[in-house]
Formats: structure tokens, sequence, C-alpha cells
């Protein structure tokens, strides 16, 4: 994609061959975009997965026209999905959305830009580690997607790949596993440049608590991948052991496969997979929420022209929420034979865990009370974050509830649930930061009309996709039926809705278009952005240039005040920034 | 007008002063407490399997403890060495750097060379990992630590080699990047003063 | 006691590592040995994994030059991630001794070789995998 020339007039460094300034970068905001665009192709990507198997979900058994042929005979014969290529897109949709597409845009794309500049920062403090993190994101990416094109498919036991049905599984799943450890590697490397650029690189006055909350929350979200993801790097090299090597850390005695009793040693342990998982996979669904919740914050503050409520109390929630994230992941395991007293510790953790969440989204609300409200695009994304995310961590309650979760566990309700939360939650959040600082990294706007086409049947179309679930996850339809449940009897009643997610999927794959197309042409054709600053906002990144260059600004900056001055009495303007000595 | 200068990354050399710690510094010590997260899961699968077994044989009964002392002292006085290295550097003392670095990557090489043959013998009697869990976490744990003692190999010949021209351009810098490397490799024998009392000797 | 770049303070930090280098030692001596006595179990355990932890201390306090740190950042970190690793161990292992009779089995079935594997008393284990 095309780059802006940056203005390197004043810098003495020799002007870099293009396969180092754009290609091998080590420039953050290149970084940052590259992470962009190649985290919105992934989710693009998951996208069409999904598709698929919503076409599956509403006919099941129908032959898919047209598309349908081009998966081949293993797949799709005659156009009709197997079980076994369903169960492939189920465990490849949600590897894709969580490590390749919403996380890295996230982290990767939001943090790596956005951080430097809104803490005064010339770059990352390590600059060829950033470098390194992307590639081997990059990497993991590229085994992901060849993980399709090998004998038997890509790996096809969920997300979650519980043994021992994963160590049996075809050769995607070691596939899957070494994408893993490269997706791993790069979230180490970045979450190490972020807490260091973060501690290390604040310009003088940006003491801690005159942070933006978006960095706040970056630096919580980054030691969250430091230290969660080591306990599934080790949990998926056994599983390599086990499958390349035939150890048994996860296969216990006794199993028979096809009749046939495994020639293995035995002795291991199911729920030693699921504890290591689900330490990083819990922490990593507050990875997936925090930056979102970071930008709203940003975002909603700026188009209330008043200060954040409650900022501080804010900070130590989401301090509070992030080391709380580590101590609640067997309510993922409440069905396995647990006890009640390790699940009254679980279950008791979990609902203290919804309190953060629900302080910080309290906040996010009584911040608009009185605000002088701009209903720009970035705003309605914004703005419509609450009530999604609301409703996805409320629906959380019933499933942390250990006896209520006998009768949820592994339903529709599950999906339901976290789908509003990434969805219409997270999503909807990155749509509102890439609107938002549009204009800073390329010094035009992108169109408002285009816009709000993007938002509403977005909106409504989730909705409509998501909504349903709930109810067929009440009536205990399972998850990961590659028939939607249409062979079980008890769930008749709720088979349409399937149709119905189905049609909204449609409505939200035809909504995506006008975004797709206002982001490429904005690039070239947006309206220019009347100043630096064209949000009028009062963060650090507003002093820096559109399309800043190499080393960000003009001149070292000093921080005068805290992050969301707007409206204060006695100023000139509605908004006092960082920046300014006197405002 | 900006210079070159104000695009460099501050507190790469001098220490910052609120959180008293050069960047790199700070950096390495997240490395290793995500480190410490990686083998703590490690030893966390060794205690679940272990508890869960009907019968686990003591270390000594399959290993042999003289070897595993001997390498588990090779590798305290490489950690004594590698920080007289850098010592060595904060004296300006360079000839006796390179020295103590050698001295370090050379007992390191022997260190993997005991473990080379341990595990040939253990091949030999056909004790491959996947026999029993025990071998299947003895060989994992080791393997893993081994890899970083490789890493270590490698980045501490680096630099002892090329990486070491830096100390005629750059020598305050480059005495940081010889604490860091030291840092790294004290926690490498950090994490064998735990593995070798665990799968040797209990 | 931050360290200083003359000659003086280094010779007497040089000094102090080989004391902690020497007690680095003689702790895995007295580990070895204490192998040797085939005491209890439980005993050797505990003991065992005092002195790896009085070792850790040492090298993490000395040679790492912890105690040296001018402000608590890197200990804050450390304690971070030590009361992490608490729960990642202490937690499974709570998990296995409190579980729902009948359910599951956490006492993980026979350690075999894989040729003498007899069919007859592998019984089918009901685990729940969801």
């Amino acid at each position: 994609m095309s780059e802006h020339d940056h203005h390197e007039g004043h810098h003495v460094h020799p002007e870099l061959p293009f396969w180092q300034k754009y290609i091998f970068s080590q420039d953050h905001k290149i970084i940052g975009i590259q992470y962009g665009i190649t985290a919105l192709f992934f989710l693009l990507f998951g996208f069409f997965l999904m598709l698929l198997m919503r076409w599956q979900l509403a006919f099941p058994g129908e032959p898919l026209p047209i598309i349908g042929k081009w998966f081949g005979e293993n797949n799709m014969p005659g156009g009709i999905m197997l079980p076994e290529f369903y169960n492939q897109l189920g465990a490849m949709h949600g590897t894709i959305m969580v490590f390749l597409g919403v996380v890295p845009l996230a982290v990767g794309a939001f943090g790596n830009y956005v951080v430097p500049l809104q803490i005064g920062a010339p770059d990352m403090a390590f600059p060829k580690l950033n470098m390194a993190s992307y590639w081997a994101y990059f990497a993991g990416g590229c085994v992901m997607l060849a993980s399709f094109f090998v004998p038997g498919g890509a790996a096809s036991s969920g997300w979650t790949s519980y043994p021992p049905l994963a160590n049996i599984a075809t050769q995607g799943q070691t596939w899957w596993l070494f994408g893993m450890v490269l997706l791993i590697t790069s979230s180490l490397l970045g979450s190490i440049n972020t807490i260091t650029t973060i501690f290390q690189l604040r310009v003088p006055g940006l003491t801690f608590f005159r942070l933006p909350f978006f960095v706040w929350a970056q630096l919580v979200t980054a030691f969250l991948l430091l230290l969660a993801f080591p306990p599934l790097e080790a949990a998926g090299v056994m599983q390599l052991m086990d499958r390349l090597f035939n150890t048994s850390f996860f296969m216990p005695s006794g199993l028979v496969v096809s009749g046939q009793p495994l020639e293995i040693s035995g002795g291991g342990s199911v729920l030693l997979w699921q504890h290591l998982f689900w330490f990083l996979a819990h922490p990593e669904v507050y990875v997936l929420i925090l930056p979102a919740m970071g930008i709203v914050t940003e975002i909603i503050t700026n188009n209330t022209r008043k200060p954040l409520n409650g900022y501080k109390m804010m900070i130590y929630s989401i301090i509070f929420l992030g080391f709380m994230s580590f101590i609640v992941w067997a309510h993922h395991m409440f069905l396995t034979g647990m006890g009640t007293a390790i699940s009254a510790f679980f279950q008791a953790t979990t609902m203290i865990i919804s309190i953060p969440s629900i302080v910080i989204l309290s906040y996010m609300f009584i911040t608009l009370w009185g605000g002088s409200i701009r209903f720009n695009t970035p705003m309605l994304f914004a703005l419509a974050f609450l009530p999604m995310f609301g409703i996805g961590g409320l629906t959380g309650l019933p499933l942390g509830i250990s006896a209520a979760d006998i009768h949820l566990h592994d339903t529709y309700y599950v999906i339901a649930h976290f789908h509003y939360i990434v969805a219409p939650g997270t999503i909807f959040a990155l749509f509102a930061g890439i609107y938002y600082w549009f204009p800073k990294a390329t010094g035009r706007h992108m169109n408002e009309l285009l816009g709000k086409i993007h938002f509403w049947p977005s909106l409504i179309c989730m909705n409509i996709i998501f909504m349903p679930m709930f109810i067929q996850g009440l009536a205990g339809v399972s998850r990961r039926l590659y028939d939607g449940g249409a062979s079980y009897d008890f769930a008749h009643n709720v088979m349409p809705l399937n149709q119905l997610s189905t049609y909204g999927a449609w409505g939200l794959t035809v909504a995506q278009i006008p975004f797709i197309f206002n982001f490429f042409w904005s690039i070239f054709k947006g309206k220019k952005a009347a100043s630096n600053n064209p949000w009028q906002a009062t963060t650090l990144e507003w002093a820096a240039p559109n399309c800043p260059p190499h080393g960000n600004f003009e001149k070292p900056l000093k921080v005068y005040r805290g992050p969301y001055e707007y409206s204060v009495p006695g100023s000139k303007k509605d908004y006092s920034p960082q920046f300014e000595e006197n405002s | 007008m900006s210079s070159p200068a104000d695009s460099a990354i501050p507190y790469t050399v001098q220490p910052r002063y609120d959180t008293g710690l050069y960047n790199a510094k700070l950096g390495i010590w997240l490395f290793l407490a995500s480190e410490v997260m990686l083998f703590g899961a490690l030893f966390s699968s060794y205690i679940l399997l272990r508890t869960g077994a009907p019968e686990w044989p003591r270390g000594a009964s399959i290993l042999s403890v003289p070897l595993g002392a001997f390498n588990t002292a090779l590798l305290i006085s490489s950690s004594l060495t590698m920080l007289l290295s850098w010592t060595a550097l904060r004296m300006k003392d360079f000839k006796k750097f390179k020295l103590l670095l050698g001295i370090t990557i050379l007992l390191a090489i022997v260190f993997l060379g005991v473990k080379a043959y341990e595990y040939s013998t253990k091949f030999e009697h056909h004790y491959f990992p996947s026999k029993s869990t025990y071998l299947a976490i003895y060989f994992t744990m080791t393997g893993l630590h081994a890899l970083h003692i490789i890493g270590g190999i490698i980045v501490n010949t680096y630099m002892w080699g090329p990486g070491s021209k830096m100390w005629k351009t750059d020598p305050e810098r480059f005495t940081n990047r010889i604490e860091i490397a030291g840092l790294y490799w004290h926690f490498v024998d950090l994490v064998w003063l735990f593995l070798f009392p665990m799968l040797y000797l209990l | 006691m931050s360290l200083m770049n003359d000659a003086e303070s280094i010779k007497k930090e040089v000094k102090r590592y080989y004391v902690i280098f020497g007690s680095l030692l003689t702790l895995s001596l007295a580990a070895v040995a204490l192998n040797y006595l085939h005491l209890p179990l439980t005993i050797t355990v505990v003991i065992t994994l005092l002195i790896a932890s009085t070792q850790v201390f040492l090298a993490a306090g000395y040679f790492m030059h912890l105690i040296s740190e001018k402000t608590i950042m890197v200990y804050l970190l450390l304690m971070v991630t030590v009361s992490l690793v608490i729960p990642l161990i202490g937690l499974p292992m709570m998990a296995h001794s409190n579980t729902i009779t009948g359910t599951i089995f956490t006492n993980h079935g026979p350690v075999k070789e894989p040729a003498h594997a007899k069919h007859a008393e592998n019984v089918h284990r009901e685990e729940h995998v969801p």
C-alpha cells in the first residue's frame, strides 16, 4: 500500500532503500501499518471461513452453489460440506480470528502505532525486535494458512486443541502447533517492547497518572501476553512431543482408537493440557478486550468534550482485572469433574473479576452524561461498543456460575456470549480506532457518509446473527456440531434460527464493502485533515505532524497536565492539550 | 529543526532516573519473567504427572548422579566466569574479558557434551521419551534447557567475536550488553539448579 | 548497595562473587550427599527444595545483582511473576485432589512399556473431553 512521503528533509540520515524503508522497516509506524494490513486480511479470511460454516448450518447437506466446487473432493464433494472440513473451518476460524486477526490488530497495529506517539517517544524501545516480532507473526500466519493444503487438511480439533483428539489428529495439527510457536514468539517479543517503551520512554512530565487510558490498557495487555503465553508454549511443546515422539504427556492409559489399543506408555493427563491451555486462554480473552476499552475511552472522551469520569478508578480497575484474569481459568473446566471446593474457588474469582469490567464500562457511560456529544463515525462505533460489550459481559455471568454452567457449557450460549464481546465489542472498537487515527496516519479523513453506511447495517446484522444463538444455547444446542443441531429432536424448534443467523451474516458481509472501499479510497482521495489535530484532542499523538516522520516529533515534548483536560474553566478552547504549556 | 540525535532512543545506555534501569536491562528481566512462567509450567506438569502416577522411579535409579553433579558444577562455574568477564570490562580489561567469556563458552560446550553422552546412553538402552512419563518429562525439560544453553552459547560467541568490535566504538554500551548476556546466562544456570535435584535426586 | 565502578569497589565485589560461588558449589554437594543418605522421600524433597531455593536466592541476589538494584522495579516484576507461578502450580494440584467421585481418574493408570500392553486389563476411562 502506498505511503506518503516522509518529511525527511531535516534529518541527516541517508535515505533508506525501499525494501528497508517499507518491507523490513524498524519504524514503529510502518510496522504498525504492516500489522494492521496483515491482520485485516486475516480477519477477512476468518470471516470467509465463518460464511462457509454458516451455509452448512443454515442448509445442512445442501451443495453450496458455484463456490462449493472450489474446495475439492476431499472437503466438499459435489459442493456438499464434509463434517471433517466443517471441523477444520471451525478450528481455524477461531485460531485465525483470535491469534492472527484481532490481537495483532489491537496490540500489534494500534499498540505499535499509537503508544510511542502517545508518550512522546521517537520509536519503540527496541526497533529491531519490533521488526522481528512482525515477521514472526507473518511466518506464523503463513504456516497456519499452509496447513489447509496438507494431507488431512488443517487442524480440526477446535482452537482449544484438546487431547486425546488433537494428539491423534491429522498432520494439520502439527502445523498448527508450529504456527502457534511462531505466533507466541512474536507476541513475547512485542510485549517486552511495549512494556519497556512505556516505562522508559515517557517524556518529562508524563507521569503514570497522566498517561492516556489507552496506554494503560496496552501496558496491562502486554503483561498478560508476557506472562500467560509461556505455559501454552510449554503445553504446545509437550503436544508436539506426544505427536512426533509418541510421549504420553496428555495420553491416559488404556486409550483405544478405532478398536486398536494405542501403543503408548500412557500415564498422561488430558486435564494437564486443559489447565495449561486455559491458563493462557483466559488472560487471552482480556487481551482481546482491553485495547478495545482503551480505544473506546479515547474516542468517547474526545467526542464528549469533557474529562473522563473516574480516570483513577479505571486505572486501578484495569490493574486489578489484569491480575485477576490469571486465576479464573478453570471456569472453562467446570464440567471436567472438578470438586465443589475448587469449583467454588474459580466461581468466586470469576464473579469478582466482573466487578472491574463493570466499573470501567460504567465510567464510560457516566462520561457521556452532560457531554457535548459529536456523533462522528468513530464515536458511533465507540458508543455501540458500550451496550454490545454490556450484553456480552453480562451473559458471561451465568457461565461463571458452575451450577448454571452445567446446562450452558459448550452450547451456542457460549458462542453468543463471546462473539458479542469480540465482534460487536472489540471489532467495533477497532473500527472506531481506524476511523479515528486515520487522519494521523494518512493526513486525510475517511468518508463520513460511507462510515455511517458501514456502521448501521453492521450493528443491526451483528445482533441478528448472535442474539438467536442465546436462545439456541438455552435450548441445549451444542457447539461444534456440523449440522447445527439438525439431528437432535429436542432442538427442532430452534433450528430455523440457523437460517436467520446466516442471513444476518450475509448482510454483515455486504455492510463491510463500504468500509473496505472507504479505507483504500480515502488514502488517496479522502478529505484532507484541517490540521495536525483535526479532532481537537488532548493527547500527545496529536502534537506530531500527520504522517509523522521517522522520530515522530519536530521537537522534544513536555507534558503539563493530565490526558483529558476538556472544557477547563477559564481556558480559551474547549480542550487543553497535554503538550501545550498555556492552554 | 531536529537533528538525528533527537530521533535517537533515550536510555539505551544511561539508566532512567525513576526506574533505575537502562532499556535493555528492563527488557531482559521481562524476558526472564516469561521464562520463569515457561519453566514454571513444566514444573507444574512434572508435579501433576508425578503425583498422578501409581509409581515413579527415583532419579538416581535411571540417571547418573555423578554426571549430573559434574554438569551442575560446570554451570555454576560458567556463571562465575560470565560474571567476572563483565567485571573485567568494568575495569577496562578487555583481554581478561575475552579470556573469561571464552572459558564460559567452553564450559557450556562441555556441559552439552556431557548431556549428549547421557542422552546417547539412554537411547542405547532404548530409554526413549515414549517409554514412560518420567522419561518424557526428563527429555523434554532437559532438552528445552539445552536449547537455552545453545542460545546462550550463540549469543556469547557473537559477543566474544564480531560483537566485541563495539568495545572500540561504544565501550559503555558493550559493557551493558555483556551484563545483559550475563543475566540471561545466570538464569539458565538457575533453572538447572532446580532441574538437577528434581530429576536426578528426587 | 549499588554497584560502583572504581577499582577498589570492584575488587570487593569480585571477592563476594567468589564466596557466593563457593556457597553454591557447597550447597549442591550437600544436596547430592543428602541423596545418598536415603532418607524418607518427603524429607528429602523438602530439604532438597530448601537447598535449591537458597541457591536461587544467592544466585539471583548476587550473581544477577538484584541486591544492588537502585529501585524496586525488578523486584516488583519478579513478585508479580512469582505470584502467578504459585497458582500455576498450586491450583491444578488442588483441582486434582478435589474431584467428584467416579467422574475422572487422577491416578493416570499403570505406567507400562508399550510392548507389554495387555488389552484385557485396560479399562475405558470416562474422560470428559468438552
